[in-house]
């Protein structure tokens, strides 16, 4: 791959980093009147999905990284490996192993779609949408009527996530959870 | 703009002047990068500003003078930099530095269509003091903080830094004093203020005040970005030989090209009136006066695509 230098760095570029796969999510060129120049970079890690921020020299390059982002339909999983397959119609599959869908695949029913990134052709990351509708399977029974106290309870969803919700939520209900925070916005509104 | 910076200088009969871009010597500012240029025997460089060849015109003229004029610093490629841009820069014979903070602020006032921010009319523009706002933080004095606890500073600010490398030298310091102040202490003061005191290892060509120990130099701040830099000039030749000494021994320690000591210069110094001198950034004038983020914005040819 090409090497980038920072004057090259633009949101969204990926890049190697102590041998791991990284995004470019922000890039400012810094310099004091008389004092040393340098870059201060916000970089995602692409394996672990940390952010974190980092100062380069200006003028230091970093070799490119053949990293493609892809929409995909989560399938079933064998036990050991994750299945997915491409959405463009070329019904192309890959398959993910459990450090790639590590948070990911906790909201991830059969048949919904996600974002898997590959990394030389190799999965290394599922990532589920923002948002999704999953239903209950299992929770303390509901408190008719108690829609004020705001008290909470475990829930256990269909895909074996557990998140928190409201008393008054039942069994068999669908929700709608935020998979950035993990946290219960509402009951699902086809529900 | 330019219009108007030149009406305001006419009427305080400040003298418009023109010196050369290309230049037989460099600045030796450990951290600022020439153009360099050759023709067919000689090496030149493109000036990073006007600084060494107006003074050599002020001993000669003895008199207030500007000039407004490109200027180059290779490397220094940005959203608030670009390597070549548009100078304006002035000095003021028997000015104190106050006095001149008073003028560049009698010269904003000067400019047509201000933004909200500066208002119809100011007066007042907060004055900060780079060793109390230090010392406020963390609790040490900028020229004496050992350097061992500026790098732990710097390591606590929570980027990872690695632009920089432990050196035993005064630039270290300087540059670990600046991301302390770009990271910890500039965020929390007000986005529009001069910064004055500066350490002993940022004086560049400004005075020292043995009262206090600080550099006579101030620095505009606006937003987060430095507008313009002025000095109580340095004038005596000796002082500047050390300067350039700790600059080459800068250079020497992080491999940088040495650049010789430009003898004309500090011997036109010490022919200088006693004086106070500024220099001000129009490209970036333009885009905060424009409530602009970038220089792009405002920019005809942005670079690097002419």
């Amino acid at each position: 791959m090409a090497n980038y230098s920072t004057n090259e760095f633009k949101s969204g570029l990926k890049v190697l980093l102590e041998g791991d796969p990284c995004s470019i999510v922000e890039n400012e060129f810094v310099k004091p009147g008389k004092g040393q120049a340098f870059n201060r970079v916000r970089l995602k890690n692409l394996k672990t999905g940390r952010v974190w921020e980092r100062t380069f020299k200006s003028g230091e390059s970093l070799e490119g990284a053949d990293v493609m982002e892809y929409e995909m339909e989560y399938m079933y999983s064998d036990g050991e490996y994750w299945h997915f397959m491409k959405t463009d119609d070329s019904y192309e599959q890959i398959a993910a192993d459990k450090e790639a869908v590590s948070e990911g695949i906790q909201w991830l029913k059969d048949n919904s779609r996600c974002t898997v990134t590959l990394w030389n052709d190799v999965p290394i990351l599922v990532v589920a949408p923002n948002f999704v509708d999953l239903d209950i399977v299992e929770t303390d029974p509901g408190l008719k009527g108690d829609t004020a106290t705001g008290g909470s309870k475990p829930a256990t969803l269909s895909t074996g996530a557990v998140v928190k919700v409201p008393l008054f939520i039942n069994i068999g209900e669908s929700i709608r959870v935020d998979t950035r925070t993990g946290e219960y916005q509402g009951r699902s509104k086809s529900a | 703009m330019l219009a108007a910076i030149r009406q305001f200088f006419e009427a305080r009969s400040v003298t418009e002047v023109s010196t050369p871009s290309l230049s037989r010597s460099g600045t030796f500012d450990a951290q600022l990068a020439s153009f360099e240029v050759s023709d067919q025997t000689d090496k030149l460089f493109l000036q990073t500003s006007p600084e060494y060849a107006l003074k050599r015109a002020l001993a000669v003229y003895g008199e207030a003078i500007f000039e407004i004029t490109p200027a180059f610093r290779r490397g220094d490629q940005g959203s608030q930099h670009n390597p070549e841009f548009t100078m304006l820069e002035w000095y003021r014979p028997s000015f104190s530095l106050s006095d001149l903070m008073a003028e560049v602020v009698g010269l904003l006032n000067a400019l047509p269509e201000p933004p909200d921010i500066w208002g119809a009319r100011r007066a007042d523009v907060p004055v900060y003091s780079f060793r109390a706002v230090f010392e406020a933080r963390f609790g040490a004095n900028p020229n004496e903080a050992a350097l061992s606890s500026l790098w732990q500073w710097v390591q606590e600010t929570g980027a990872e830094v690695t632009h920089l490398e432990p050196h035993d030298d005064d630039q270290f310091r300087s540059d670990c004093l600046d991301f302390l102040f770009l990271e910890v202490i500039q965020p929390n003061l007000a986005d529009l203020f001069f910064l004055t005191e500066f350490p002993r290892c940022q004086a560049a060509l400004a005075e020292i005040d043995p009262g206090t120990d600080t550099a006579q130099r101030f620095e505009l701040y606006w937003q987060g970005t430095e507008l313009a830099n002025g000095y109580l000039e340095l004038r005596d030749p000796a002082a500047i030989l050390s300067r350039h000494a700790l600059m080459a021994t800068a250079r020497a320690n992080r491999g940088l090209p040495s650049i010789a000591f430009d003898t004309a210069f500090a011997e036109a110094s010490a022919l200088m009136p006693a004086c106070a001198g500024v220099a001000l950034g129009i490209d970036r004038l333009v885009m905060v006066w424009c409530q602009a983020k970038t220089l792009a914005e405002v920019q005809l040819f942005p670079w690097p695509n002419h």
